[in-house]
């Protein structure tokens, strides 16, 4: 069975449709700020955050309302029967900043959160929530291929979230990964990440007919997800997690390395992940293979980062042009891997998308050009 | 293909089951108490063990029990082995810890515990596990919907073993309800298209 992504949607500090954000991309504008904002931290940082008005119903949450509005957006240009079709969520903290409201919290619980949007949409299949880590976004649109070749839906609506919340600013700050500028994916003078907000909506189907917008649209050709058995907050030294859930993409999609035209990676400017990175794809015959990072334009979005990236894949391919790697100057992993230094046409049939995360966690997603 | 339930393991307030049989019975202790009884007693001697928050805890100790401390996975590929678990209260233990810390000093410790697929990670650690590893949030145990899963799982990607089950921790109560779904029917306990809530 083929399965297809038809339509989708981004939500992020550069705008609330994919048009924007590929545009702000274009012009090498990036979503990371410095921020002072005593709700989310005494002293200043670098991050993303969304700072513009949309639509909002008071009775959802913050996060609510933004997977609403990307959800609608991603529906309005494809028509599916929403009778067979399913809603996959994926986010690590959900509504977390309700975990300080002094009465009880609303939908503190992930699946609470996501049977409020699934009722929003009227939706007769209850929704599955994937929760993984940074891994979060690519899982959740393998899950939902899954459920699709299961037989079990025609269709699914994938949308991950997360927002800037002083939860986890704390958290990475306490492990001193932030980065005391904005992210710098695989440079030298990199220092950790940059943290960001934002929501991404994609919807897969196994019908090639239903296509919305001809730039959303691609064949899910494979993936593959693993763990490192290493250890829980840090990358493998080793990167033989991240190639065994590439190499089970490869298998799945009925592909070699040389082969793929462009990486989509995970880049998030911390030491360990990138070196981690490196030696991973030089170890599979990647090391010639472009790569960017487009976390130095959104920060790292956690939930939301493995469905938002995954849709600039698709647009790139579609596009036949690769983005530059924001923050990169020059390369400081050691092993040789091809960041993209600047905005270049080329063109791409095969794109990689990969992530890795907390937990030890893997996953590697194929698009192919449909 | 023949998939079986080769064993399962049920850890809540009334102690350790195994096979539905009582491996051990808590005779009121909290979960704390019980778990460094339950620890020493069985000599587990890991002492990563020490540094996890109570659902690590929670689904490393049913997985001892479960596994025979491993054992079961020892002749076994480590990418032939996947975990696939359902949770419903996430990481809120931990959750709670360090948002309670967090305007002053949070604990880079306790941080990293603040999502629930480190249950997962935990266990991958400890019994070389490198397969596929999902954590769904589900409102309850939704016992079709993994069986489901799973079985899609052994089919296209040729697991030899899957762990399946539930582990949630809402700061008082707790359930962990663990299954070795295997591709043999050798040991079978029972075939795994029934329904698994009948062994709970």
């Amino acid at each position: 069975m083929k399965i297809f992504t038809i339509s989708d949607n981004i939500i992020s500090p550069l705008g609330s449709t994919t048009e924007a954000n590929v545009l702000a991309i274009g012009n090498g504008q990036s979503g990371i700020t410095k921020i002072n904002n005593p709700e989310l931290s005494n002293d200043f940082f670098y991050g993303a955050k969304i700072n513009y008005d949309l639509p909002s119903i008071d009775e959802y949450t913050f996060l609510e309302n933004l997977l609403i509005n990307s959800i609608e957006q991603a529906l309005s240009s494809v028509d599916v029967d929403l009778n067979r079709t399913i809603l996959v969520l994926s986010s690590t903290k959900g509504n977390i900043e309700q975990l300080n409201d002094k009465e009880k919290g609303k939908r503190i619980k992930l699946a609470e959160m996501a049977e409020a949007i699934n009722e929003y949409f009227h939706l007769k299949h209850s929704p599955i929530v994937v929760s993984n880590a940074c891994i979060s976004g690519v899982s959740a649109i393998l899950v939902a291929r899954n459920l699709i070749e299961m037989g079990a839906y025609d269709h699914a609506i994938v949308s991950g979230g997360d927002i800037l919340s002083k939860f986890t600013l704390s958290g990475f700050n306490s492990l001193k990964a932030v980065s005391e500028s904005p992210c710098k994916p695989y440079d030298i003078r990199r220092d950790g990440i940059s943290l960001g907000e934002g929501v991404g909506t994609i919807v897969i189907s196994n019908d090639e007919k239903l296509k919305g917008d001809k730039m959303a649209y691609s064949e899910i050709i494979g993936g593959g997800q693993s763990n490192d058995a290493n250890h829980i907050s840090g990358p493998s030294r080793t990167g033989a997690g991240l190639n065994l859930a590439v190499t089970k993409s490869f298998k799945a999609s009925g592909i070699h390395a040389n082969q793929i035209d462009y990486i989509n990676a995970h880049g998030t400017a911390t030491l360990y992940n990138d070196e981690m990175e490196s030696i991973a794809f030089d170890d599979l015959g990647l090391g010639k293979a472009p790569v960017n990072s487009l976390k130095g334009y959104f920060g790292h979005t956690l939930g939301a980062a493995g469905i938002i990236e995954s849709i600039l894949t698709i647009r790139q391919l579609n596009a036949n042009q690769l983005m530059k790697s924001e923050g990169f100057n020059q390369l400081g992993v050691s092993r040789k891997i091809s960041v993209i230094e600047k905005t270049k046409k080329k063109n791409i049939d095969i794109a990689l998308k990969t992530v890795s995360g907390f937990g030890g966690c893997n996953a590697a997603i194929i698009f192919k050009k449909a | 293909m023949n998939l079986g339930i080769q064993s399962y393991c049920t850890f809540n307030s009334k102690g350790i089951f195994k096979n539905g049989k009582p491996i051990i019975l808590n005779q009121n202790l909290s979960f704390n108490d019980f778990a460094l009884k339950v620890y020493k007693q069985f000599e587990i001697g890991y002492s990563k063990y020490h540094k996890m928050d109570n659902l690590c805890k929670l689904a490393l100790l049913t997985s001892e029990f479960l596994l025979d401390n491993g054992q079961v996975l020892v002749d076994t590929p480590s990418s032939e082995v996947a975990i696939i678990l359902g949770n419903s209260s996430s990481s809120i233990v931990s959750d709670t810890i360090h948002q309670t810390s967090m305007d002053e000093l949070p604990s880079p410790a306790v941080f990293v515990y603040t999502l629930p697929n480190i249950m997962i990670g935990e266990m991958c650690i400890k019994y070389k596990i490198t397969g596929e590893n999902s954590c769904f949030q589900m409102k309850d145990f939704d016992t079709s919907f993994l069986n489901q899963y799973v079985s899609y799982l052994f089919d296209k990607e040729k697991y030899t073993y899957c762990i399946t089950g539930w582990v949630d921790f809402d700061g008082e109560d707790y359930q962990a309800h663990l299954f070795l779904i295997s591709n043999e029917n050798k040991d079978t306990i029972s075939i795994f298209n029934d329904k698994i809530k009948n062994l709970i």
